[in-house]
């Protein structure tokens, strides 16, 4: 396996592959980073394109795309509050946190960093563990699917700011805005109020800019204190930003952190449906409730963006595992990476691996090289957005508030800039009222997958929820999601009872 | 507090009106309880559970303080004198969404970046004219230009105009 190893790596550095997997990495980091602009639709633009190179081009330009267009999302999150691609999503919380305080340099680095370790991580679970990886994939059904939905918004205690209850309620808001449009298993329409734009729900990527860049700016605009025309009026704009790679030291006592959001990434990656957004919620949130300082995770933690962004990275490679193996593309752009097999006359599937063990190798090798590219195209990436970071408060609330409306707008579906807007003003007064926004992300990420499989495992069941619960995979994932919830509840009480001791004893 | 605990009787409210609508979801045998409402029920009833039970924790613990943040609020706050500032921006935000279906992006774009500078604040009239029109060539050259997104056009006249150009 080595020698096949080695030699595909041979293959991948020969010029015009690496020159497709540059051209990838950059397009991606382009799509990326730009908040309107979704990888799957720059890799179906692409694959047309695909059609004079040879089929190993084409499929290492196409996973190039994906896996730097996962990384440069958080270039705008952690800048601006906006995400620029779904992925992105968790990074915003810690990233932008980081920035107003300051840390710009820092946060960048360590988003950097560890996107590329995920990546990596991701590409080793790939090279080394498919076969094992897609017959767990395989054990999923609509019941692991629904336990799985719970496992990840049980996360929603490690990200609700101190108050469970506050992280409760706006989880199950995402929940309820998660079922608004016709509903997938009966076709009905829900919460429409008659209104054909809502009959195709609302939009996943037009919320989350809604809720944390309009959020943002109309927070900005409402600032007390005149507003300088001439730039430089707040830390933000002062700052002399450029990615700052975090040293050893700093990395060493993130490794367990960067471990485990490496497997959660690979595991749910691999799982098809579900993709690097939930690997990062469930990442994240793993992280948050593991950690000794747990009430930092929102505020600027470095720990919560290095966990979301080795967790997203590393869905990235995995998903490619039910696409390698099983034939099953997990994600849209898997989708389009397997038509852009199709298109050169290849199958991927259980065969695939035995009879195109070559070029497996060579696109397991462009993956990893991928990383590599991104991690230096990074550091000149970055520099229009910084530049763009300086602008006066006027301007770069104009220049944020343009392209986070037209950009909803090009997104398509009529329902798309309504949704910023509106939920651009509710984020607004949820963050006056000191709710948290992380959990609304989660619902709305989560909820039509935990709707849709319970529903389904409890017709399969014949409507016997026991029959759905006691199997084992779901059972564990339930467990651990009681368990997870508990341990901060539990936490906060015997933090409570010595404090209830220690004044005792002090009087 | 008193903020808190409007917006958690307005999702409390909300959430008994979202529910009694469920009970108009039309029912399909096929899926007996598993219908339309099913999953939506349950999501209404953890929130109205949880806020109302919050609610009531902050009647019977912080009444008092309640009713006297009120009244400070009636007052008037320091803090909120952008208040005004920020309205408008938001009303611009939505009549900018909302008109340009009609009026198209190529017209209504600039027009919008211009009032929310001047509500913002700028007055230099470099800026004021320069901004709008350099970001918007941008928004139509990454958009229209490379991306071919058909943003609208508008009706009518407006949509001759924009045809003159994309």
């Amino acid at each position: 396996m080595w020698h096949d190893l080695v030699i595909a790596y041979v293959q991948a550095l020969q010029l015009p592959n690496l020159l497709c997997i540059i051209g990838g990495s950059l397009l991606g980091i382009l799509v990326g980073a730009f908040p309107a602009l979704d990888t799957a639709v720059a890799a179906a633009l692409l694959v047309p394109l695909t059609f004079g190179m040879t089929s190993t081009q084409a499929i290492l330009m196409l996973t190039a795309v994906y896996c730097a267009g996962v990384y440069a999302g958080q270039i705008p999150a952690i800048l601006f509050r906006i995400p620029g691609s779904t992925e992105a999503v968790m990074t915003t919380l810690d990233g932008y946190e980081l920035t107003k305080k300051g840390r710009a340099d820092e946060a960048l680095g360590i988003g950097l960093t560890a996107s590329v370790l995920g990546g990596i991580f991701g590409t080793l679970m790939l090279t080394f563990a498919t076969p094992p990886l897609s017959r767990i994939a395989l054990q999923f059904g609509p019941a692991e699917y629904f336990a799985l939905g719970i496992f990840g918004l049980s996360a929603l205690s490690g990200v609700s700011g101190g108050s469970v209850i506050k992280g409760l309620t706006c989880g199950l808001i995402g929940l309820l805005l998660a079922t608004v449009g016709i509903d997938a298993i009966t076709g009905m329409a829900r919460f429409t109020f008659g209104s054909k734009v809502l009959l195709g729900g609302i939009s996943f990527i037009p919320a989350v800019i809604g809720l944390f860049a309009g959020a943002e700016v109309f927070k900005q605009v409402a600032l007390g204190g005149p507003i300088s025309e001439s730039g430089g009026d707040d830390i933000i704009s002062r700052q002399k930003i450029r990615i700052k790679l975090p040293s050893l030291s700093k990395l060493i006592p993130l490794k367990w952190t960067l471990l485990k959001s490496g497997f959660i990434g690979s595991l749910i990656g691999m799982l098809p449906g579900v993709g690097a957004t939930t690997a990062a919620i469930v990442g994240y949130g793993q992280a948050a409730r593991s950690s000794k300082h747990p009430e930092t995770f929102g505020k600027g933690d470095p720990e919560g963006i290095a966990a979301a962004e080795m967790a997203n990275n590393a869905a990235a490679p995995a998903a490619m595992i039910p696409l390698l193996s099983l034939g099953i593309p997990g994600s849209a752009i898997t989708a389009i990476i397997l038509g852009a097999f199709m298109l050169h006359g290849l199958r991927p599937g259980p065969l695939f691996m035995m009879q195109q063990k070559d070029l497996a190798f060579i696109i397991f090798a462009g993956v990893l090289l991928s990383q590599l590219v991104f991690f230096a195209a990074a550091f000149a990436a970055v520099i229009p957005f910084i530049k763009l970071r300086s602008l006066p408060r006027p301007l770069l609330i104009v220049f944020i508030l343009s392209f986070a409306i037209v950009g909803t707008a090009a997104m398509g579906g009529p329902s798309a800039m309504p949704t910023m807007v509106i939920l651009g003003v509710f984020g607004y007064i949820l963050e006056r009222c000191n709710f948290p926004l992380a959990p609304v992300v989660f619902g709305l990420v989560l909820g039509p997958i935990i709707e849709k499989s319970l529903r389904r495992a409890l017709m399969i069941a014949q409507y016997d929820i026991i029959v759905v619960l006691a199997r084992p995979i779901t059972l564990a994932l339930l467990l651990g999601a009681v368990f997870f919830v508990l341990i901060p509840l539990l936490r906060g009480m015997s933090k409570k009872g010595r404090g209830q001791e220690m004044t005792v004893a002090g009087r | 507090m008193v903020r808190e605990f409007f917006l958690t009787l307005i999702i409390f409210v909300v959430a008994i009106i979202l529910l009694v609508m469920t009970t108009k979801f039309p029912t399909l045998r096929a899926y007996d309880k598993l219908g339309p409402a099913f999953w939506p029920r349950i999501v209404l009833l953890g929130l109205i559970l949880l806020n109302g039970v919050w609610l009531a924790k902050l009647i019977l613990t912080q009444g008092q303080d309640l009713k006297t943040n009120l009244s400070k609020i009636a007052l008037g706050n320091a803090q909120e004198r952008n208040i005004f500032r920020l309205l408008l921006v938001i009303a611009l935000c939505i009549m900018y969404t909302f008109s340009m279906p009609i009026l198209g992006f190529l017209l209504l774009t600039p027009i919008f970046q211009l009032l929310v500078l001047l509500v913002m604040g700028t007055r230099k009239w470099r800026t004021l004219t320069i901004t709008p029109l350099l970001l918007t060539t941008v928004l139509f050259g990454i958009f229209i230009r490379i991306l071919h997104i058909p943003l609208p056009r508008g009706i009518g006249v407006f949509n001759v105009l924009s045809r003159m150009f994309y």
